[in-house]
């Protein structure tokens, strides 16, 4: 048997995952990847009185309990959406293993990055916003609702972008919302009603950043497009035309993000930036942000960062 | 009826109905990563990686796939 002393909830094609393993793997830790997709495939079992998760894979057999458990990189959150069409199989499926994973916070004691409940918390946009406007940060004018705000200006450009991540599915193709610029006269015309939406100031002759914070370390980027500022929103942009560079922050944005991160109980975050005239515009807080591109284009070592947080010890060789 | 803002707006795009597995690898289930079967590779580590690229479109993330 097996005791695991560092657990990692992923999926298998979570690769960022797979650097987080090779990290813990190459420093002699005991630890133990279970993947959402492959659930079916273990034999798991947890006992209450036992306080003891036992999970087979194959032939081997693994035991976390709540005294060895030292770490879970909780990579994998799980909200319900609803949207594609999934069969009553897929369904209990889904439903029941979100329902377990939201579970492992029986493993109270254990250190989370990020812990489920802090990652769901802060993933509220208007909440994050408030958070970080408290704690001195500058952030757009934004507004939230199925109403327009009563200046809108016609020849005004705004940001329009969803409350939640808006990935839907329509005869067979998936679709996405980035976050759009549209004119005022757009957004008069514009239907919101049925559905609530984020109107933002645009931000124009903006660079965008990048922060990873992972527990006091920031890692941050600017992102351009072959050097040259963005107009929007950069994801649209081709891959290979964006480059991405490392920068520092002035102490007192740094000293601001740290005190966002503890307000929101997070461990990790990949929190968006926009430069403009100097000044610093918080747009939002990733609890579950993706950091293996920038491990692959700036050469951050994001991933030993991570493990240093789940192991509580610095090692960058 | 007019359609919403947030899908007049969206960016429509066929997907694989399988996610697709990294060509020539096989999970590891002990180790917990990939590795290629032609070479014993590290996926991630090897020089032909696939891209750890954010974001939206791309499926092997976790950041916007947290409803599925």
């Amino acid at each position: 048997m097996n005791n695991v002393n560092y657990l990692v909830v992923s999926s298998t094609i979570d690769y960022s995952s797979d650097l987080i393993c090779y990290e813990l793997e190459r420093r002699g830790k005991s630890y133990l990847r279970i993947n959402r997709d492959h659930f079916a495939e273990y034999e798991i079992l947890h006992s209450l009185k036992a306080d003891c998760l036992n999970i087979k894979m194959g032939h081997i057999a693994y035991k976390v309990t709540s005294d060895t458990l030292k770490s879970v990189y909780f990579r994998a959150p799980v909200f319900l959406r609803t949207g594609k069409t999934y069969s009553l199989q897929e369904q209990l499926y889904l439903s029941q293993w979100s329902a377990f994973i939201r579970n492992l916070i029986v493993f109270d004691k254990t250190k989370w990055v990020n812990h489920p409940v802090a990652t769901y918390r802060a993933e509220n946009k208007l909440y994050q916003l408030k958070c970080a406007k408290s704690l001195g940060l500058t952030v757009p004018t934004t507004y939230i609702g199925n109403s327009l705000p009563a200046d809108i200006k016609r020849e005004y450009t705004y940001i329009v972008k969803s409350l939640d991540t808006s990935l839907f599915y329509d005869n067979g193709q998936e679709m996405f919302t980035y976050s759009t610029m549209v004119t005022g006269e757009e957004l008069l015309n514009a239907e919101i009603k049925s559905a609530p939406v984020i109107i933002q100031d645009c931000l124009h002759n903006k660079t965008d950043l990048r922060v990873t914070v992972i527990a006091d370390e920031l890692f941050a980027v600017s992102i351009t497009k072959k050097g040259r500022k963005i107009e929007g929103d950069w994801r649209q942009k081709a891959k290979e035309e964006l480059t991405y560079q490392r920068v520092d922050l002035p102490p007192k944005i740094h000293r601001q993000i740290l005190d966002l991160m503890r307000f929101l109980g997070l461990e990790f975050g990949g929190i968006d930036f926009a430069l403009v005239d100097g000044t610093f515009y918080f747009i939002e807080v990733n609890p579950t942000g993706e950091w293996g591109w920038l491990v692959s284009v700036s050469d951050l070592p994001i991933d030993k960062a991570i493990v240093n947080s789940l192991v509580m010890e610095t090692q960058y060789d | 009826m007019k359609e919403h803002i947030l899908l007049e707006k969206a960016h429509r795009y066929t997907v694989p109905p399988v996610v697709p597995v990294p060509r020539d690898c096989v999970f590891q289930e002990k180790s917990g990563y990939w590795t290629k079967c032609s070479t014993n590779e590290i996926m991630v580590l090897s020089s032909d990686r696939p891209l750890l690229q954010s974001k939206k479109c791309d499926r092997e993330t976790g950041e916007d796939q947290k409803g599925e």
